[in-house]
């Protein structure tokens, strides 16, 4: 929520601070604040849709409008919230330059995409980029927002800000690349890292479907992700009752030892 | 594979074992088998029927069986022929050196490589060493030098002779304080002598006599060798104590001038000389390598007769048991013994008489067991013999296995006596610190004067004539009155107690033998009321048992075990040995004076998952009895003045008595109400069937609550993991289209 | 020919004659053909490589010259006869370190259907040291910090640790507490302090098995086991400290937490002590009544077993499981000790030291479990004696952390031997019930070891491969030397081979703590 806060303020959003994901009233004003003042894709009709309709029906609606690659179901609410603001900002970003307020050329790591006025939600252009494929975007994005990651975004950013967090996760301590290394990977690289993530987390059985295959195999990553989260969970628990029932006592007048 | 494999017991045991029906071995044997097998000390606590004979015997056969068999093919290859082993020794050996031997010394004595320099370091006990020729012809002379400060003495001994030189028949010493010593007497003779000085010894054969000299100076003649040496090799010999000495026996020039008549033990001619070893030191015929101890002669036969049956398939040599006990005849078993023995099963009288006559010798015991340990050191002079018996084993020249067996662990007794004799012992207590099975119930009745009455219309009670001298009156207020009626009541309490509970078959323990005879005489006179298991045996059948009677002892425990005596009335010391199984009930008609004693007695019930009650007849006043000083020990005394007086009576404090047991056992034990209900159990008379095997019922644990609360969550838990493995097989399997049937 | 002709118990046979029911299906695969015993239901097979067929062979022939006589079945006997017991599924298995043991070998695997009503358990399946097994702590330490005050180490865990024959646990516990441990297992070390959480979550079944009822222990036997927690026992239990020397699978390892050569980890083997000693020999004697009401037949009255379903089976069962959880606090204990021992010496906390617990496996247990039999899931009762289990990658009853390597196995060589580490596979799975081996396996019994092997020399084999050894009982070490045992790369060699089982760590010993 942090982050979502920054890019609010940065946007100028005056409820920033008291901004809650669960507060459907929250939502809807910054739905209508981000609509009226940055994106605009709606008609003027269509706005008052998000005035008067319920939410959730306004928020489906509106996401759709979007091309938003989130279902609008409350637990990605969140990041669908996050992903809608992430719009806001390129398209902030965008009037900025042409504006002449930034200057493009001196900050490189940032690429000014095209926006696609019709698909406003594809940050990707049809380029001959090896990360044209959907399929991979697709789950390069819920690989990231699985681990808690903004998901919009470069995919090759985002992809390398998978793997450290995947290789902080389950990785080797020093038999893997390094964090360094990993920034410093190549699209080809990165694309291969990932493919082969798969071999190092297989899946146990074929599907017969390679793309199935890979989905499945990057299903079973996170849901192993979030076992291990549980686990943790569990254990800090345990580690909590044990500072109330724990007494560890040993007497060795009790037994023989040594001699 | 059978069980006792893995305890290391050898296949010729193990088929032996199996015959007599052990598939699996005890819990005692399995932890003290081993244990016993590598090297160790064990102090076991394990009752009668456990299994602990098979405990210490099993492994005690193997190793004994073990080092004879080594022997033997040592011996063999050694004297391949009898004579011409004499002349192959006797002429290897003469041209040879004499030096001091490796073989026959203590362990702490410690010999340079060139055999002629010995030292001991061990500050508190004497190490010795003998050199490795002796004589038997001839004169012989060598020195001596002392190169350390500390206690010394030099001398003659022969191969079988301690090496404490001079400390029995077979060794002659002089020492550093001016003393020479035979046979443990030290007497003065020359001169003290120390660092730096050089004794000359000089053995004489062919006048039997043996000399020393200090530095040169003849001393003269120190000891005339008994004729019953003459043939027997005598070898140099020395014994030191925080020492060093350094002998010349002729390799080198000696300091000074050899004395006529002698020639260098290194020049004496082959025929004089006779190698050590061929006599391997402590194999003495008659020094068993395995003593165990028994309370009472039949448990020693019991353990004769299984020792015997566990050595059935092992092969030549055959193991030679003696069972050694009072009641048989004692030349025969010192005959025995001189053939040579390897295990002895003695009882503590007879071990007691045979080594100090020399007909039983320890000089090579290895293994030393005190089985039923808490009865053995009962009888008081028992744990003085066990001390004398520590001392005699050859502790410094061979590594002697101590194991111990005792119902009870935990006393003081037993407990000073593993500290003193036991290195490290193991202690294998399998029963924990619960004296007692919860089988046994225990259970109290106040015998109070002041508030129970006499019942004269029974028949008179002939007590035991302390109060003889005195005027009382029963249930009267004065001391004597009381104690006077405390006695009468008992016995009358006694026989309520067999009508309430029916009893059929009991052990009434008393504190004097006079005790014993006048209340089995009294049951015995009580008015015939044909019943029980045995038609025509009186109701009150009782017998006083005494310690002695052996003949009539056996006979009388059948008719016991049989039903036709239905009391045995006995003392602590004629009790010891028995064992009756599924005995109901045990009484005490005085509680015992001491507190570990009442475990003794009371643990006769309540055996093998058989309930029991013992139940404690207490005076709530101070009861006046027999505690003879004098020598007569009988009813023929008739002193009723207090000990403290000089006579032979005490007061005797049952409540206090009462109060160390219960410390002891860590029970409360409760007194039984006016009906001889059994209030802490809640029943009454006949409603637990003592005597009969129960069910071994686990009281509910305080866990038990919460495990069954959890019961439900356990189940689901169970479930889920099935659940999540069956999802696993099928899986992979779907995807694979593999069918599933 | 072999499979319809039964050889009679009392008739003679030439070695010939028996060797001929014992097919060779590959390098390291034999098959026992039915016949071999009367009864047999299914047929045996084992998995060995040559040197080690051939003891067996030696042991069949001394067998048949010694007429039976001296109560020593051989192996291949005793699978066979295991093979007779009815609900035994697929085939009565041995792994390569197998042995003569009491009824069953040791180092077999036999399944049974547990829902086939005739289908039988075992005490003898499981041993007398129930839930014996291995476990490795790791540690951050490095051979250097440890060569130089390997001696000071080795005194140091002597010191914490009760060792021996009759030792008792330094570790204060009334009945009561050991109800709850019988009960709860590991949950009661986590309870009173004495582990991490980490620590259970790295043992197998998660360090209880959740069948347990005290109520089927018997007094007898808690007795027995009530001084000795946190003990470590005799014969071949010991604690090693030992150092990483080799590592075939590099991620495998990592996983594991083991990423260097020469990186220093513990390894405790031990059981359930006097406890399940207690516990098998009551099963035992209670099934042979039972095997009479039930009408079941064996060949050799040491399988004595029940039914599953029965009374005494399901006590067996219950009672089996407190001491497996027995041991696990056993084992959890002498963790505890081990890692204050370290600190005590290293002067930094356990966690400091980053000693966690890799994992905890069991290798004398019977376990439910559902395995594929013919492509469908049935639930199996498999019992493994002085066999480790060797669950596959993705199996669900595995730690998170290995849900992609696979189960660790944990094979402890014999004194002065090297150990190692597998880890699990498909192919076992599917094989052998997802079973392996345990270790060495005795090649030579105890006695005469133990006459003819010189303690002496075995503690200057140690010395001379500079391992600090500290021992309780010396002369019973000539009983462990490593020529008692088979040798441990073979076996090690034979189950990576066969696919039960593939190695990812080799470790040897620095410092050897026995009993």
């Amino acid at each position: 929520m942090t982050s979502l806060r920054v890019k609010l303020d940065a946007l100028g959003y005056p409820e920033a601070e008291s901004l809650h994901v669960d507060d459907d009233d929250g939502v809807r004003q910054l739905l209508i604040w981000l609509e009226a003042t940055k994106i605009r894709r709606y008609s003027v009709e269509e706005r008052s849709q998000l005035v008067d309709a319920p939410l959730d029906e306004a928020w489906r609606a509106y996401l759709a409008a979007l091309d938003a690659p989130y279902p609008p179901d409350a637990g990605a609410r969140a990041q669908a919230l996050a992903w809608v603001v992430g719009v806001a900002i390129s398209l902030e970003y965008a009037d900025a330059v042409a504006r002449g307020a930034i200057d493009a050329e001196a900050d490189p790591g940032t690429e000014v995409v095209a926006m696609d006025e019709e698909r406003p939600g594809a940050a990707v252009a049809d380029d001959a980029s090896l990360l044209a494929d959907d399929a991979i975007v697709g789950a390069i994005r819920a690989l990231a927002a699985a681990l808690g990651m903004p998901a919009e975004g470069e995919p090759l950013d985002t992809l390398r800000a998978a793997c450290h967090a995947v290789h902080r996760r389950f990785g080797a301590s020093g038999a893997a690349a390094s964090a360094a290394a990993l920034d410093e990977l190549t699209e080809a690289e990165a694309v291969e890292l990932a493919t082969n993530m798969e071999k190092t987390f297989p899946l146990g059985f074929d599907t017969g479907d390679p793309l199935v295959n890979r989905a499945a195999a990057i299903l079973k990553l996170l849901y192993v992700h979030d076992l291990r989260e549980l686990q943790t969970q569990i254990n800090e628990l345990i580690v909590a009752i044990q500072n109330v029932t724990a007494d560890p006592k040993t007497n060795s007048k009790l037994g023989k030892v040594g001699r | 594979m059978s069980a006792f494999e893995k305890l290391g017991v050898c296949p010729e045991i193990i088929a032996a074992v199996e015959e007599l029906g052990w598939q699996l071995p005890t819990p005692v044997q399995n932890e003290a088998i081993p244990l016993i097998l590598g090297g160790g000390d064990v102090l076991a606590a394990a009752e009668t029927g456990t299994g602990k004979t098979g405990a210490f015997a099993l492994p005690v056969v193997q190793i004994v069986h073990e080092t004879l068999s080594d022997q033997v093919s040592l011996g063999r290859s050694a004297a391949s022929a009898p004579s011409s082993a004499a002349s192959s020794a006797a002429s290897s050996s003469s041209t040879e050196s004499v030096v001091l031997s490796t073989q026959d010394r203590d362990l702490t004595c410690a010999i340079a490589d060139n055999g002629l320099t010995v030292q001991s370091r061990a500050a508190y006990n004497w190490a010795g060493a003998r050199a490795s020729c002796g004589f038997v012809d001839g004169a012989v002379y060598f020195e001596a030098k002392v190169t350390d400060e500390g206690l010394a003495r030099v001398g003659l001994a022969t191969e079988t002779a301690t090496l404490n030189l001079g400390t029995d028949a077979g060794s002659f010493g002089f020492g550093g304080t001016g003393k020479k010593s035979y046979k443990r007497k030290f007497e003065p003779y020359g001169e003290p002598f120390g660092l730096g000085d050089v004794i000359g010894v000089m053995l004489d054969r062919t006048q039997r006599t043996v000399g020393f000299s200090k530095n040169g100076t003849l001393f003269g003649t120190a000891f005339d060798i008994p004729p019953a040496l003459d043939g027997v090799a005598i070898f140099p010999a020395v014994v030191l104590k925080n020492a060093e000495m350094v002998f010349n026996f002729g390799a080198t020039p000696f300091v000074h001038p050899l004395p006529s008549g002698y020639v260098a033990v290194d020049s004496a001619p082959p025929a004089w000389r006779v190698a050590g070893g061929s006599v391997a030191p402590a194999e003495a015929e008659h020094a068993p390598a395995c003593l165990i101890l028994e309370p009472t002669r039949e448990l020693a036969e019991q353990v004769v007769e299984q020792i015997n049956a566990f050595g059935k398939y092992l092969p030549e040599p055959q193991l030679r048991t003696l069972l050694l006990t009072g009641g048989s005849n004692a030349k025969e078993q010192a005959a025995r013994l001189r053939r040579g023995v390897d295990i002895v099963v003695a009882t503590a009288g007879r071990a007691k008489e045979m080594l100090k006559n020399g007909a039983l010798s320890l000089a090579s015991t290895r293994f030393f067991v005190m089985d039923e340990a808490d009865d053995l050191l009962s009888a008081g002079d028992t744990a003085a013999f066990i001390r004398s018996v520590y001392a005699a084993l050859p502790l410094t020249r061979l590594r002697v296995q101590i194991m111990c067996f005792s119902a009870t662990l935990h006393t003081p007794v037993i407990r000073t006596l593993a500290a003193e004799l036991m290195q490290h012992p193991t202690w294998v207590d399998l029963k924990g610190h619960d004296l007692l099975p919860a089988t046994v119930h225990h259970a109290a009745v106040r015998i109070d004067p002041r508030v129970l009455r006499v019942d004269k219309s029974r028949p008179v009670f002939k007590a035991d004539r302390v109060h003889k001298k005195d005027r009382v009156r029963v249930g009267g207020p004065t001391d004597a009155d009381a104690s006077h009626t405390i006695k009468l009541l008992k016995v009358q309490i006694l026989v309520d107690l067999i009508d309430t509970y029916a009893m059929d078959q009991a052990i009434v323990f008393c504190r004097t033998r006079l005790d014993c005879d006048t209340v089995a005489a009294y049951l015995n006179s009580l008015p015939v009321v044909a019943g029980g298991q045995a038609s025509g045996v009186s109701k009150y059948a009782a017998l006083a048992l005494h310690s002695g009677m052996n003949a009539k002892r056996a006979a009388n425990l059948e008719a016991f075990k049989a039903g036709s005596i239905r009391f045995l009335v006995c003392t602590d010391v004629a009790a010891r040995g028995i064992d009756i199984s599924g005995l109901p009930f045990v009484i005490n008609y005085t509680l015992p004076d001491e507190a570990a004693q009442y475990v003794h007695r009371v643990g006769r019930v309540g055996r093998a998952d058989t309930l029991g009650l013992a139940i404690s007849l207490v005076a709530s006043t101070k009861e006046r009895v027999w505690f003879h000083t004098c020598s007569s020990r009988s009813g023929k005394c008739s002193n009723t003045a207090l000990v403290s007086d000089g006579g032979c009576t005490i007061w005797y404090d049952e409540p206090a008595l009462l109060g160390a047991i219960e410390d002891l056992i860590a029970e409360e034990i409760q007194f039984m109400d006016a009906q001889y209900r059994l209030p802490h159990l809640d029943a009454a008379p006949g409603s637990i069937k003592y005597g009969e095997k129960v069910d071994v019922v686990e009281a509910p644990s305080s866990s038990a609550k919460y495990i069954d609360a959890l019961k439900p969550t356990v189940k689901t838990l169970a479930q889920l993991e099935h659940n999540a493995q069956v999802s696993f097989l099928t899986m992979g399997a779907e995807f694979e289209g593999v069918a599933l049937a | 020919m072999a499979d319809t002709r039964v050889m009679d118990e009392t008739a003679e046979y030439s070695l010939e004659e028996q060797e001929g029911y014992i097919k060779k299906l590959d390098a390291n695969t034999y098959e026992i053909a039915k016949g071999f015993v009367p009864g047999m239901r299914v047929p045996g097979r084992f998995y060995v490589n040559d040197e080690l067929r051939e003891l067996m062979g030696d042991e069949l022939r001394q067998y048949t010259s010694a007429k039976g006589v001296g109560g020593f079945v051989p192996a291949l006997k005793q699978i066979a006869n295991v093979a007779q017991l009815p609900g035994i599924v697929r085939y009565s298995f041995a792994m390569p370190d197998v042995h003569s043991g009491y009824g069953f070998p040791i180092g077999g695997v036999a399944a049974f259907d547990m829902d086939d009503p005739e289908a039988v358990v075992s005490p003898g399946g499981v041993g007398f040291d129930i839930n014996c097994g291995v476990r490795v702590i790791r540690t951050n330490l490095r051979e250097e910090d440890v060569r130089p005050i390997q001696e000071e180490l080795a005194q140091a865990l002597f010191n914490h640790i009760p060792v021996g024959v009759g030792s008792k646990g330094v570790i204060p516990m009334t009945m009561a507490d050991l109800e709850e441990v019988l009960e709860m297992g590991l949950d009661w070390s986590l309870r009173e302090g004495y582990a991490w959480p980490e620590d259970k979550e790295h043992c197998e079944e998660y360090g209880r098995l959740l069948a347990a009822d005290p109520s089927k222990v018997s007094r007898r036997a808690k007795k027995r086991g009530l001084p000795q927690l946190g003990t470590l026992g005799a014969g071949n239990h010991y604690l090693e400290v030992q150092k990483v020397e080799e590592i075939y699978d590099v991620d495998g390892a990592a996983k594991m937490g083991i990423d260097a050569v020469g990186q220093i980890v513990v390894m405790v083997h031990s059981g359930s002590r006097g406890l399940g000693h207690q516990v098998a020999t009551d099963a035992l004697i209670e099934m042979e009544q039972a095997m009479r009401d039930d009408g079941i037949d064996v060949n050799d009255k040491q399988l004595s077993c029940a039914r599953i379903g029965s009374q005494a089976g399901q006590d067996y069962l219950a009672a089996m499981a407190c001491a497996s959880n027995y041991a696990f606090v056993n084992r959890q204990s002498m963790t505890f000790l081990v890692r204050q021992a370290f600190a005590s010496v290293f002067g930094k906390s356990p966690q400091e030291l980053d000693m966690s617990l890799i994992y905890d496996v069991s290798h004398n247990i019977a376990k439910v479990e559902e395995h594929l039999v013919d492509g469908t899931p049935k639930t199996l009762l498999v019992h493994r004696k002085g066999s480790t289990r060797a669950f596959p990658p993705g199996h669900p009853m595995l730690p998170v952390d290995y849900t992609y390597i696979g189960q660790p196995i944990l094979i402890g060589g014999s004194m002065g031997s090297a150990s190692y580490i597998l880890l699990g596979t498909q192919k076992g799975m599917d094989e052998t019930f997802g079973s392996t081996c345990h270790g060495a396996g005795r090649r030579c019994s105890r006695s005469k070891a133990r006459r003819e092997v010189k303690y002496e020399s075995v503690l200057d084999e140690l010395a001379a491969k500079n391992v600090s050894i500290r021992v309780a009982s010396p002369k019973l070490i000539a009983e462990e030397c490593t020529s008692s045992y088979k040798d441990i790369d073979a076996v090690i060699e034979t189950c990576h081979q066969k696919g039960i089982g593939r190695k990812a760590v080799k470790l040897t010993p620095i410092c050897c703590i026995k009993g």
